[in-house]
C-alpha cells in the first residue's frame, strides 16, 4: 500500500473531534465526505473533497431505498415518562375483581422491580378506575380519559405488546431513542437524515419540539443527546424548537443590515473557517459552515412555519384551545403538522410527565387531557390533507407500568411503578394497518399473544420508509453500527 | 457586562449554547453544532454590541486598520494573524466598506444595537466596517471553540 494510500484510509478511520490532533501530513480534506457520512461535499472518487455545496439541503447516504417506501416522515409523539397502559389500552377487568390481592409469584415471574417498589411487603393488584369502550372495525378498548383518540380509532393501529429491555426512564428512553440503553448512538432522526437527507433545503430534516405534560410538572428531565448524532455527523443532530412563543430566536436580521451585507459576511465567514479547517482539520468546522447556511435559509423559512395565527377558527378548535398557548403539546402538534407539511423528515415530540408513580388518577385525568384532543386532531389534519398516506404517527413511551399499586392502594387513590414487560402504544398512517394487535394476560404483566420489542418497532418504522434495517449500517471505532443493533424484526402482522 | 439566570430559567442564548437548564445537576455538559447557534452569534444585539465596543477599543489601540483587525482576531482567537487571515481580513474589511457605501448597512441603525454608549464618534463608514468586521471575528468557529 502507497504512503498516499495508507494515509487516507487512515483519515477515514477517524471521526469528529478525533480528528482534531492536527496532522502535519496535510491530510485534512482527504476522506472527509466519507468521514462524515454525508454527501454534503463534493468529492472524487477516493474522497478528496473539491468543493462544498452550501446551497443544498442534506443529502442522503443511501443511493437508494432498498425497496419502495410507503411513507417519507415521521412524526413521533413521544410520550415521556411512561404512560400507564392500563388506564388507557389495555383493558384488564379481572385486575379490578382481584383489586387489592398480592400479584402472585407465577406472574410476576422473577422479573426485577425498581428500587422504587422492591422494598413493599405487597403487590396489591389494582385495576383502571376508568371505564373502557370498544372503538373501530377491528375493535380495539380506549379508555373513557381518550374520548378523540377514541373517534380516530379506525384510522390507528393500538399494540398492547410492546416491551422493552430497560426499567428505568433515561435508559429505557434512549433505547427507544437510539436502539442502545448506553448513551452514544444516534438517534433515529439523525439515522434518518443521513440515510435519507432532507426533502427541504431550508429547514433541517430533524426538528424536536418539547411539551410539559400537566400530570407531573416536575416529571422527569430530557437531554439533548435524545435528539443527537452519537458518532454520526453533527449535521445531523436533531434541532431543538423552544417551547415558547418563539420557537426559534434571532431570525431577523440586525437592525439596519440587508440580505446582501449578510450574505457577504458570510461568505467571508466561511472562507475564514475554510483556512481553520485546513490548520486544523476538524470536521466540526464544516458542519458549523453548513450550519450557518441553513441558518440563513432558516431566517426566511422558520417564520413561514412557525406562524399559526393565520391559521382557520376550525383548525383550533380541532386541536383544543390549548394550541393557541405556545409550548403545550397541543400547540406543538399544530406545528408539527405544518413542518410535515414543509417535507420535514423527521418530527420528534416529547411530551413529558407521564411518570405517574403517585396519585395515579388525578395525575392520568389532566396528563390525558394534555394529548387526548391534539393527537387525534393531528391524525385527522394529517388525514384530511392526504397526508396521513405518506407520514407515520407514532404515539408511545418509554415503558408501561405495574399492575399493583405502588404505595398504599385505597379507594380512591393508587400510584403505579414502572413495568418493561408489556405496555400500549398506537401507529398510524401509511402502511399501517389500522385495529388491534398484541395481547397480555388477565393481568395484564405479561405478554401472550404477538410480543413487539423496541428493535421490531424501530425495523418496521425504517421497512416503511423504505429501508432494510439489517442494511443500513455506519461503520464506527470498527463496527458497522445498525439502529435496531443485531435484532429487530418488522411486524408484517400490522402492515398493509 | 452581565446576563441574568433565574434559578432554572436560564438566558435562551445560553441554552442555545448548551447551557445546563438547571433542573438537576448536569455531570457533564452536552455538545451540540446547531443553526440555532450561528443564529444566536449573528443576530443577537449582545453579540453585535460586543462588536461594536470590540471595534472601538482597537481603534483606541491601533491606528492602522490592519493592525484593527489583527488586535481584533488576537482578542477573540488568542491567536495571532497569519498572513494569509491578514489578507482575508482586510478583504473582508474592504467588502464591507463597500457594503456601507452602497447602503447594505445603514451605520446609524446597526451602530445603535445595544445600551452600551458610543465613547466617540469615528468617521462613521470605516468604524461601521470595523464593527462588522469584527462581528465576523466573533462567529468563527476558531472563536467560539476552544480547542
Amino acid at each position: 500500500m502507497s504512503e498516499k494510500k495508507i494515509i487516507e484510509e487512515r483519515s477515514l478511520q477517524l471521526n469528529r473531534r478525533a480528528f482534531l490532533g492536527k496532522t502535519a501530513l496535510g491530510i485534512g480534506g482527504i476522506g472527509l465526505a466519507s468521514l462524515l457520512g454525508t454527501p454534503y461535499f463534493n468529492t472524487t472518487k477516493n474522497g478528496v473533497i473539491t468543493s462544498a455545496t452550501p446551497n443544498a439541503g442534506v443529502k442522503g447516504s443511501l443511493g437508494g431505498l432498498h425497496h419502495p417506501a410507503k411513507i417519507k416522515r415521521v412524526i413521533y409523539l413521544f410520550q415521556s415518562g411512561g404512560p400507564s397502559q392500563l388506564e388507557l389500552f389495555d383493558y384488564k377487568p379481572m385486575l379490578n375483581k382481584r383489586r387489592g390481592e398480592d400479584l402472585p409469584e407465577s406472574i410476576r415471574n422473577g422479573q426485577r422491580l425498581t428500587g422504587m417498589t422492591s422494598g413493599q411487603d405487597k403487590f396489591p393488584l389494582v385495576g383502571s378506575q376508568f371505564n373502557f369502550k370498544q372503538y373501530g372495525n377491528n375493535p380495539a378498548w380506549i379508555s373513557d380519559l381518550l374520548p378523540y383518540t377514541a373517534k380516530v380509532a379506525d384510522d390507528i393501529c393500538v399494540i398492547n405488546s410492546m416491551y422493552t429491555e430497560a426499567i428505568n426512564h433515561d435508559p429505557a428512553v434512549t433505547f427507544f431513542q437510539t436502539g442502545s440503553q448506553q448513551p452514544g448512538r444516534p438517534s433515529i432522526g439523525s439515522w434518518l437524515s443521513y440515510g435519507l437527507g432532507s426533502e427541504n433545503d431550508n429547514l433541517p430534516a430533524f426538528t424536536v419540539l418539547l411539551s410539559r405534560g400537566t400530570g407531573r410538572p416536575n416529571g422527569q428531565p430530557l437531554y439533548t443527546r435524545l435528539w443527537g448524532n452519537g458518532f454520526l455527523h453533527s449535521l445531523h443532530q436533531g434541532v431543538q424548537f423552544r417551547a415558547a412563543k418563539d420557537p426559534v430566536l434571532y431570525l431577523n436580521d440586525p437592525d439596519g443590515m440587508n440580505k446582501a451585507t449578510k450574505r457577504n459576511m458570510l461568505d467571508h465567514l466561511a472562507a475564514l473557517n475554510d483556512a481553520g479547517y485546513e490548520d486544523y482539520g476538524d470536521p466540526e468546522i464544516k458542519s458549523r459552515i453548513a450550519q450557518y447556511e441553513m441558518a440563513y435559509r432558516m431566517q426566511t423559512s422558520v417564520p413561514d412555519v412557525i406562524s399559526t395565527e393565520k391559521e382557520p377558527d376550525y383548525i383550533y378548535k380541532m386541536y383544543g384551545a390549548d394550541a393557541k398557548i405556545p409550548g403545550t403539546f397541543a400547540a406543538n402538534c399544530l406545528l408539527a403538522r405544518r413542518l410535515a407539511e414543509k417535507d420535514v423528515r423527521f418530527i420528534q415530540l416529547y411530551h413529558m410527565g407521564w411518570d405517574q408513580h403517585e396519585n395515579l388518577p388525578g395525575a392520568i385525568t389532566k396528563q390525558a387531557k394534555d394529548v387526548d384532543q391534539a393527537s387525534a386532531a393531528l391524525i385527522m389534519d394529517l388525514k384530511q390533507r392526504g397526508l396521513l398516506e405518506d407520514t407515520l404517527v407514532v404515539w408511545g413511551g418509554e415503558f408501561g407500568r405495574t399492575n399493583y399499586s405502588q404505595g398504599l392502594l385505597t379507594d380512591t387513590n393508587y400510584g403505579r411503578d414502572h413495568h418493561p414487560r408489556s405496555f400500549s402504544m398506537y401507529l398510524a398512517g401509511g402502511g399501517i394497518k389500522p385495529g388491534l394487535y398484541g395481547k397480555t394476560d388477565d393481568f395484564g404483566y405479561n405478554i401472550v399473544e404477538n410480543p413487539v420489542h423496541v428493535h421490531d418497532f424501530q425495523a418496521t418504522m425504517l421497512h416503511l420508509l423504505g429501508i432494510d434495517h439489517e442494511k443500513f449500517t455506519y461503520k464506527h471505532q470498527g463496527r458497522r453500527f445498525r439502529l435496531t443493533d443485531v435484532e429487530g424484526k418488522i411486524v408484517r402482522d400490522i402492515l398493509s | 457586562m452581565y446576563t441574568f439566570w433565574k434559578r432554572t430559567v436560564p438566558p435562551p442564548s445560553m441554552l442555545t449554547f448548551d447551557a445546563s437548564n438547571r433542573d438537576l445537576c448536569s455531570v457533564k455538559s452536552q455538545q451540540t453544532n446547531t443553526p440555532l447557534q450561528a443564529l444566536v452569534l449573528l443576530n443577537d444585539p449582545q453579540i453585535i454590541e460586543a462588536s461594536r465596543v470590540l471595534a472601538e477599543k482597537a481603534t483606541k489601540k491601533e491606528t492602522k486598520v490592519a493592525a484593527q483587525l489583527a488586535y481584533i482576531y488576537l482578542a477573540a482567537t488568542g491567536q495571532f494573524t497569519t498572513e494569509k487571515v491578514a489578507e482575508q481580513l482586510l478583504a473582508l474589511y474592504h467588502d464591507m466598506e463597500q457594503q456601507v457605501l452602497e447602503e447594505g448597512v445603514l451605520p446609524e441603525a446597526y451602530l445603535g444595537i445595544g445600551e452600551k454608549e458610543r465613547s466617540f464618534k469615528e468617521k462613521d463608514t470605516a468604524f461601521t466596517a470595523l464593527s462588522l468586521t469584527a462581528h465576523t471575528i466573533l462567529n468563527l468557529d476558531l472563536t467560539i471553540t476552544r480547542s
